[in-house]
């Protein structure tokens, strides 16, 4: 991601997940082939949907095996591993991850700023994706003081404000209302020159999806 | 965390051993650079930053192990390295906890006396605490010492209210 | 001679848990307490022994600077027998039950010590004024405080000191461990942990009380509380209560009966052969 201009892409981003990740007694083996522009990722609890969107970010660890993104070699779980500040990745976590200490638009324009703008002109981008998902009232507020539905917006529109290639989104319309379901979810969809990849239980959401990757179930 | 249970006498005591102008480390930094540390307003300093520091970093730690690394791994998918994230994420999240911390271990540096008798002596100007200068005006001057007595309580009840009102409203 | 000490230890004991309130300064296995001045220090192991050697139990030491001592039995600890470096300071607790015990007289007085191999290479006190050495003297408010700064200005000495310890068992300990460079410490407390030592004849000519370096001790002791041990006066123990009553004198009034038992229980408790052994003076200085 790092501060790389976003450029225009006419081929969707392919990424490649094969091998196993291991933690203390959970083990996970992944074949995923990621070559669409619009990707839901569904399956059963504990089948590693979350755990891949890590692994793409960067925020977990291959124990054997091979991550690519467009062929670059991310992690081979020994030797090359390209930390998660340093991939063109975004990641709207489920649990939203919200920095407490910053205003709602300081939140959206954390990214921006990470990618060299100055304060102002990094608001001023921030104020228009709070607008796009419908936070502008809120943009003074502390994370604390919003609803669910609401700090949810506002992590996908932090994750809208990056640069980067790569939108991951862990549930992302889970905890919003039915009236901003389908705005977000044609933003989400309708994200210009992006790989988007979505973990959803939801069967409407899978149906946007220029396709669909079932993870099996977990039996370790 | 060791100086906080240790009685500060002993703090003092391994101070001593360590940094004193014959201590392990000590005559070499006397030898070597000229520098002596006890019987110097640096050696207080030190004194008290060494029985005061556990109480800052147990403060810290703890509302460190509470946060976990959530904020850490959302800085990280926002293009924060590192460093970027400890200096605007990790720091800022967890500054009541830090400002906490200060006020509990500048209380408890204020209140040395044990650790600074035996490591840095006592020495009005220099080296000498306010509880140092109570337990000498005790026996000269009993009112100077409870005007300083109560100073001291002032500042303990001080600090003790102001952190009740921040645990509180958090 | 066991048996009978023992008797009078318990009621002692006794006797002072009736009549003071505050009587949490004595042991509380009966044992005599006697608080001594830091200085004593340097002798307290040595009495002990002699006493174990004895067959009698040895008393409850309570060390700390003569005035820090006196100002705690001002504010109601009742010690039987209270030892001061300073004898002008042992006043101030007269009128609280406790009558001067004359014997035995002792004497100390304030000598040059230096770290090992006196790396600073004093040569005589007027060396305390320079600035290079690290000076440590006692607290002006303690008595070797207070005699050190009657040296100085006796022979217009300028000592700026590095420290100035609470008592004077802390100063010579750092001088032992030759964290300070030179300080003025008694005799006593140089002898018993083995400090160097400058010798200058202006002070240490021992007995003279014009020498602002010696000091003389006072002792004191709670003259209630050995008329309750007596066996004579026993059921008139409460009489002892009477020190409580403090201030109006008659406690130490009625010492002139007793007092012979409180100079022998003092004797017993402070030989004076390991007094002498461990550096004291005897007698009154001149």
């Amino acid at each position: 991601m790092s501060a790389e201009v976003r450029r225009r892409r006419l081929e969707p981003v392919q990424i490649e997940v094969r091998g196993v990740v291991r933690r203390d007694a959970f083990t996970l083996s992944l074949d995923v082939a990621l070559d669409q522009e619009r990707i839901a990722v569904v399956g059963p609890n504990g089948a590693g949907k979350t755990t891949l969107l890590r692994l793409i970010a960067g925020l977990e660890r291959l124990w054997t095996g091979e991550l690519k993104i467009d062929g670059q070699l991310l992690d081979d779980g020994s030797s090359t591993f390209i930390a998660a500040h340093q991939r063109s990745v975004a990641l709207a976590f489920q649990d939203h991850r919200l920095f407490g200490h910053l205003r709602i638009i300081d939140n959206v324009a954390y990214p921006l700023r990470r990618a060299g703008l100055k304060r102002a002109a990094a608001r001023e981008l921030a104020a228009g994706h709070l607008a796009s998902v419908g936070l502008t009232d809120v943009a003074v507020m502390r994370p604390a003081q919003l609803s669910g539905g609401q700090r949810q917006r506002a992590s996908i529109a932090r994750a809208l404000a990056t640069p980067a290639q790569v939108l991951l989104l862990d549930e992302p319309l889970a905890s919003v209302d039915d009236q901003s379901r389908t705005a977000l979810r044609n933003l989400l969809i309708n994200a210009d020159h992006r790989t988007v990849v979505w973990v959803t239980h939801d069967p409407d959401d899978a149906k946007y999806a220029d396709s669909t990757v079932t993870l099996p179930p977990n039996n370790t | 965390m060791l100086p906080m249970v240790l009685p500060p006498v002993v703090a003092g005591t391994a101070l001593l051993f360590a940094l004193g102008r014959r201590g392990l480390v000590g005559q070499w930094l006397d030898n070597w650079f000229g520098v002596t540390l006890p019987f110097t307003t640096a050696g207080t300093i030190l004194a008290a930053t060494f029985v005061s520091l556990p109480f800052f970093v147990t403060t810290v730690e703890s509302a460190l192990v509470a946060q976990g690394r959530d904020l850490e791994e959302a800085a990280a998918v926002n293009a924060a390295g590192p460093m970027t994230a400890f200096a605007t994420v990790t720091v800022p999240s967890i500054r009541a906890a830090i400002g906490a911390g200060l006020a509990l271990g500048w209380a408890r540096a204020l209140g040395e006396f044990g650790a600074t008798i035996t490591f840095a002596g006592s020495l009005g100007g220099r080296t000498r605490t306010l509880p140092l200068q109570t337990f000498l005006a005790l026996e000269s001057d009993p009112e100077s010492a409870v005007a300083i007595s109560v100073l001291l309580l002032a500042v303990s009840l001080g600090v003790l209210v102001a952190l009740r009102g921040r645990w509180l409203t958090r | 001679m066991h048996q009978t000490l023992k008797k009078l230890l318990k009621r002692t004991a006794s006797a002072i848990a009736l009549a003071c309130a505050l009587c949490a300064c004595s042991a509380d296995d009966g044992r005599t307490v006697i608080f001594a001045a830091s200085s004593l220090a340097a002798v307290t192991d040595d009495i002990d022994d002699a006493l174990e050697a004895g067959g009698i139990d040895p008393p409850e030491w309570v060390p700390g600077a003569s005035s820090r001592l006196i100002a705690q039995v001002r504010d109601g600890a009742r010690p039987d027998i209270v030892i001061s470096a300073d004898d002008t300071q042992l006043r101030g607790i007269l009128g609280l039950g406790y009558v001067v015990v004359e014997e035995p007289r002792i004497t100390n007085r304030l000598v040059l010590a230096v770290a090992d191999g006196n790396p600073a290479q004093l040569t005589s006190i007027d060396d305390l004024s320079l600035d290079g050495p690290l000076i440590g003297l006692c607290a002006p408010e303690v008595p070797c405080g207070a005699a050190a700064l009657r040296i100085a200005a006796e022979f217009g000495i300028t000592i700026r000191p590095d420290t100035a310890e609470p008592n004077v068992r802390a100063l010579a300990h750092k001088l032992a461990n030759g964290e300070l460079d030179a300080g003025l410490v008694y005799a006593t407390d140089a002898r018993s942990l083995g400090l160097q030592t400058i010798a200058d004849a202006r002070i240490a000519e021992h007995g003279d009380c014009s020498n602002p370096a010696v000091t003389q001790y006072g002792i004191a002791a709670l003259a209630g509380s050995a008329s309750a041990g007596d066996g004579s006066t026993a059921g008139t123990g409460s009489t002892a209560g009477d020190g409580s009553s403090a201030g109006d004198g008659s406690s130490a009034g009625d010492g002139s009966a007793d007092e012979g038992h409180l100079r022998a229980r003092v004797a017993k408790y402070l030989p004076v052969e390991a007094l002498a052994r461990g550096g004291f003076e005897l007698g009154s200085c001149r």
